[in-house]
């Protein structure tokens, strides 16, 4: 039964939501609460939902597989990964001590969320993106598990 | 800055600047040079002053700099433009010079209209997916504000 309107977003206390891998499914395929919360509350707020461009590689399929995720990109921010975010990247994965590809990813979700000035990050894996973030001391950034 | 009450960008680059008129510059291309770009320019702060947003300038190096930025294609570059005359409330206009400055007006009408657009497409997306599947529960709120306000 659909709840509509039952529950009111109140404004979200970031100031960009940023979404990694899982956090980009969990809104195409809409099957996460909290993913619907983090949008609607940042909807509430004015804020940006951003997907930085390198989790399109990482993301999608390339097929019609992709479907309902394109159709949630239509409506959302897509940020192109630039040299100064991927440097910045760099930096994080040396101070935080992490290495890999999936590291360097997370690492660029986490430099996408600095660049629009901290936020939070919705994501399965709040772990890694708080210990990338933590690197960076100036800006808030939280996970948020979906 | 745009935000009367709290600190919010109204949207990723480059419709991002009406929130950030006050505190940040804008080159000729509407790029914005603010946080981790404020080195635009050679102003490169010292590690020792500025933390570890220094370091981390003076790590990227070269990467800061305006021409790099306006490569990148998509995110700084401008879209074609069209002409048009339009008519606007006169309180409206003084507000924009005010809150944007010396900044063309162009510009500035253009980066609250793409802030505006990008709110409008979050909007259709909540709702696709409230109509879907419901809105979400006060409890999924409380869960997603708790580890926001986290301080683990």
């Amino acid at each position: 039964m659909v709840r509509r309107g039952v529950a009111k977003a109140g404004p979200a206390p970031w100031l960009s939501l940023v979404l990694d891998s899982e956090g980009l499914w969990a809104v195409a395929r809409n099957d996460s609460e909290d993913a619907r919360a983090a949008l609607s509350a940042s909807r509430a707020a004015g804020i940006p939902v951003v997907v930085p461009s390198v989790i399109l590689a990482e993301t999608l399929h390339g097929d019609q597989r992709d479907a309902r995720a394109n159709q949630a990109l239509k409506n959302l921010v897509v940020l192109p990964t630039t040299e100064e975010m991927a440097r910045v990247a760099a930096v994080l994965k040396r101070k935080s001590g992490m290495r890999g590809v999936k590291a360097t990813v997370d690492a660029l979700v986490v430099a996408t969320s600095l660049y629009l000035d901290g936020g939070a990050i919705l994501t399965s894996d709040p772990d890694d993106i708080d210990r990338l973030a933590a690197a960076y001391l100036d800006l808030r950034i939280r996970a948020i598990l979906v | 800055m745009a935000r009367p009450t709290r600190k919010t960008s109204t949207a990723a680059r480059p419709n991002r600047a009406p929130s950030r008129a006050a505190g940040s510059k804008k080159d000729k291309s509407g790029v914005v040079s603010g946080r981790p770009s404020e080195s635009i320019g050679g102003q490169v702060p010292a590690p020792d002053a500025a933390g570890l947003i220094g370091e981390i300038r003076l790590a990227v190096g070269p990467a800061f700099s305006a021409a790099t930025r306006l490569r990148v294609a998509g995110l700084n570059t401008a879209f074609e433009k069209e002409k048009l005359s339009i008519t606007l409330d006169k309180p409206v206009v003084e507000e924009i010079r005010e809150l944007f400055g010396e900044r063309p007006l162009s510009a500035s009408i253009n980066d609250l209209l793409q802030g505006a657009l990008v709110q409008h497409r979050l909007g259709l997306l909540v709702d696709q997916m409230e109509e879907e599947a419901g809105s979400a529960s006060p409890e999924a709120y409380e869960r997603v504000f708790a580890q926001w306000f986290d301080e683990e």
